[in-house]
């Protein structure tokens, strides 16, 4: 059967559930990526907040017909605005975090299945030291070390999280490399190159799809739990998890929109991919054959 | 079987809540800061105020700020430079050696040779010219220019034990091993980040405090602090955030002690430097001049800052404008200062006539875990200041990594709070935070500021014996220092605020410094 979007889409909507928040995903990534066009301010100007504002509860007016729908943070931004801009920051740090340790662990993957021996041996104990410590703990040392800012927290998740990538690769080359269209084009003395990247890798992508989706909202709760601690981004661009952590101490005097509503949305779009990827799991095993 | 089990239950619930409710000896406190248990290293107000329960000083600060003696028991002026001080007999070390002179001029001594010192209490000893002992118990002290605050000073100098400190390390009083003094309570046990445990001393020639034991767990969030309180985890908390305040009050068997407190909070602006490190032009470069020289930028910035917006919104009303380095009504408070004032299109005027009517680049710099709402107040700084067409931002660290920062004079705008008791009145922010940095002087000036007039006064003030006089150069000091130069930008004074249960009473002390021997039982 040759793949095809609408097949695709038909077969993965079959399960109502996984439909569902695959809609709500693509409502996510409509407001992250046309966020600024419908925001009331944007947070992260300075110039456009007023401490006077601040403390308000959801559903207070700004001004004219303008309201805070989810109330103002304690220095006087609008919550909505403030979430849908976090989770900007948040998407666009997880998935490029996700596409470089993509990046690097496939590179490294394939050419340790490929060429095996010292090199596999190498790449793979580095990977295993990586896999052995938490990666939590490794992107806080290193965030502790850099400092705050977007590349940054990049890099930490990066470090933390090539290794998974890097085994798996290396996991799914080394049962592809024993079969039968490997041996051929081996035999027809193909460049290396062509050989790895036009049989090798793309019979190894099934399993990369899944997981840089698991990882993504992996990263994505790896980078709210950094800057929920204070070690990630600047405290004047909140992402997600530092806008949880500024409402956090209200939450005690029952001002509890300011962790709530961005706790929520954060839920969401984790569940959401999460639910994305397995169904994506499912549909791409052949073993499970639907 | 059901019946049973819920019996059981209540028994061992009120077993629980018996034990509880019985008066107990041990005081538990939950506090944001860890201490050195080191009394000489890095001098910060909290590690100051730790320092008292295992220390003690030849003279100490009572909680209005008031001289009190302790381990001096009397003193005299011999001369303007010369001062006797007759010691307390019969006072002895936690290892039960007797406490004598050469403690006291060890610990002088020890002050400004502790190397690598991020904070030094220096400025304490430094116009010292010679400590003599002329019998065990009585001491000698000259200094290099008349000093008239000399007891005040002395109040920060803690006695260790000099039989037990020589050759030790700060890491040894971490340890416990060399934390030895002659305080009310000995130490008992520090887990750095987590608790820190002193045990009462029996042998106190003093009187003794409330409690035997007493742990401070090391909590630096704010909301955990308050949770443990209401759980019951805790008995005392200090550094109570003014939002949390209501939650605290609000239910049965808790409550808060307030005092406005003798600290201010300021903005030091690099005054000095030509191309401030944290000054660039609006898009990001570094600037061949600094703006912040043009004493109409500074009067700008002062105008664009709504100090009201910042009581009442960021400090929920517990704080008090200030319009110059010391709190309303305080000593040395000058009347002719006029209020301040916000007023965004003179400040903008002012920008405009200096030539930034574009605005340039700034950082503002602050701690985040020193003052009450710091880094809240420096992200409302920013804002307002963006105002008036500054491109703002902010950084905030730990108090730890900040005032090293500081004292280097990396920032262009940075925070800091002066506790005005220690002197009780201007003098020392005056004299450490604006004075030309010379021998003695501006061991704090991270601004740079500098002004030949404002230095005469300061020295006159330091050198008066008359009370009178002493005020007068204090208040025409502060004079130039704000209302001409504005060499600093007042922000405004803080509250004390510590959250209770009801079985405890506590009285806050004007400089803010925690002390557990101020926890007494209710009745």
């Amino acid at each position: 059967m040759k793949f095809n979007i609408i097949n695709f889409l038909k077969i993965y909507s079959e399960d109502k559930l996984a439909l569902f928040f695959f809609i709500n995903l693509i409502i996510i990534l409509g407001l992250v990526i046309f966020g600024p066009l419908i925001t009331l301010q944007n947070p992260y100007d300075l110039s456009q907040l007023n401490i006077l504002d601040s403390l308000l509860p959801p559903l207070s007016q700004a001004y004219e017909n303008n309201y805070f729908l989810l109330g103002t943070d304690d220095q006087g931004r609008d919550l909505l605005s403030a979430i849908i801009y976090g989770l900007r920051i948040s998407l666009y740090v997880g998935s490029l975090s996700v596409i470089i340790s993509l990046i690097v662990g496939i590179i490294l993957g394939v050419v340790s299945a490929y060429f095996g021996g010292f090199v596999d041996n190498f790449i793979m104990r580095v990977a295993d030291m990586v896999l052995a410590m938490p990666s939590f703990l490794i992107a806080l040392v290193l965030l502790s070390i850099l400092g705050r800012g977007l590349e940054n927290v990049v890099f930490a998740l990066v470090m933390s999280q090539w290794a998974t990538f890097a085994r798996v690769i290396r996991s799914s080359a080394l049962s592809e490399k024993e079969k039968d269209y490997f041996y051929s084009a081996r035999c027809l003395c193909l460049p290396q190159s062509r050989i790895i990247f036009g049989h090798l890798l793309p019979n190894c992508l099934p399993p990369i799809i899944v997981l840089s989706t698991i990882n993504l909202a992996f990263a994505i709760t790896l980078e709210a739990s950094l800057s929920f601690l204070g070690v990630g981004l600047p405290i004047t661009e909140p992402s997600i998890g530092l806008i949880i952590s500024n409402g956090y101490e209200y939450i005690i005097v029952g001002k509890y929109w300011m962790s709530l509503y961005p706790g929520l949305f954060l839920l969401i779009t984790v569940v959401s991919i999460n639910i994305f990827s397995d169904r994506l799991r499912i549909l791409l095993n052949p073993r499970l054959n639907i | 079987m059901i019946k049973n089990f819920f019996k059981t239950l209540i028994i061992f619930a009120s077993i629980i809540f018996l034990s509880k409710s019985v008066l107990s000896e041990n005081l538990t406190v939950a506090t944001p800061h860890d201490p050195s248990v080191d009394p000489h290293w890095l001098y910060l107000g909290p590690n100051a105020a730790y320092s008292r329960y295992i220390f003690e000083r030849l003279i100490d600060r009572d909680e209005n700020a008031n001289i009190v003696a302790r381990l001096a028991e009397s003193w005299e002026n011999l001369d303007d430079l010369t001062w006797k001080f007759n010691l307390r007999k019969g006072v002895k070390f936690h290892d039960g050696s007797d406490f004598t002179a050469d403690d006291v001029i060890f610990s002088i001594d020890r002050i400004p040779n502790i190397p690598n010192n991020p904070a030094s209490y220096e400025s304490n000893v430094s116009m010292i010219e010679s400590v003599e002992a002329t019998d065990s118990h009585t001491l000698v002290v000259k200094t290099k220019n008349p000093y008239p605050l000399l007891l005040r000073r002395l109040s920060g100098v803690a006695i260790v034990s000099k039989s037990n400190v020589e050759g030790s390390t700060t890491e040894d009083f971490a340890s416990g091993k060399v934390a030895i003094g002659t305080g009310p309570y000995k130490f008992k046990s520090y887990t750095p980040g987590d608790n820190y445990q002193i045990t009462v001393n029996n042998n106190y020639w003093g009187v003794k405090p409330d409690f035997n034991d007493v742990t401070f767990k090391i909590m630096p969030d704010g909301a955990s602090r308050v949770a443990a309180l209401l759980a019951g985890d805790v008995d005392i908390l200090e550094g109570l955030s003014p939002s949390s305040v209501p939650a605290v009050e609000s239910k049965d068997g808790f409550k808060v002690a307030k005092r406005a407190s003798a600290r201010t909070l300021w903005l030091y602006v690099d005054t000095q430097n030509d191309n401030s490190p944290f000054v660039t032009d609006n898009d990001g470069n570094a600037m061949s001049v600094n703006p912040l020289k043009d004493k109409r930028v500074r009067k700008a910035l002062s105008l664009a800052i709504d100090r009201d917006a910042i009581v009442s919104k960021v400090m929920d009303g517990l704080a008090e404008e200030a319009n110059q380095v010391v709190p309303k009504g305080f000593f040395s408070y000058s009347e002719n200062i006029p209020e301040n004032e916000f007023n965004i299109n003179k400040a903008k005027e002012l920008m405009a006539e200096a030539g930034y009517a574009d605005g340039f680049g700034l950082t503002v710099h602050a701690p985040n875990d020193r003052y009450v709402n710091d880094d809240k107040i420096a992200q409302a700084i920013a804002q307002m200041l963006s105002k008036i067409g500054l491109k703002m931002q902010v950084e905030t660290m730990p108090k730890a990594v900040y005032f090293g920062r500081l004292n280097k004079q990396e920032f262009s705008l940075s925070m800091i709070g002066w506790d005005n008791a220690f002197t009780g009145s201007s003098l020392m922010s005056l004299s450490a935070a604006f004075h030309t940095k010379e021998e003695g002087y501006g061991s704090w000036n991270a601004g740079g500021y500098s002004n030949t007039a404002f230095d005469a006064e300061v020295e006159k003030a330091s050198a008066a014996f008359d009370m009178q006089e002493y005020e007068g150069h204090l208040k025409r000091a502060m004079e130039i220092l704000i209302a001409e130069d504005q060499g600093a930008i007042p922000l405004h004074s803080q509250f004390v605020t510590v959250g209770t249960t009801d079985k405890v009473d506590y009285t806050p002390r004007a400089d803010e410094a925690f002390e557990v021997m101020l926890v007494k039982k209710a009745n």
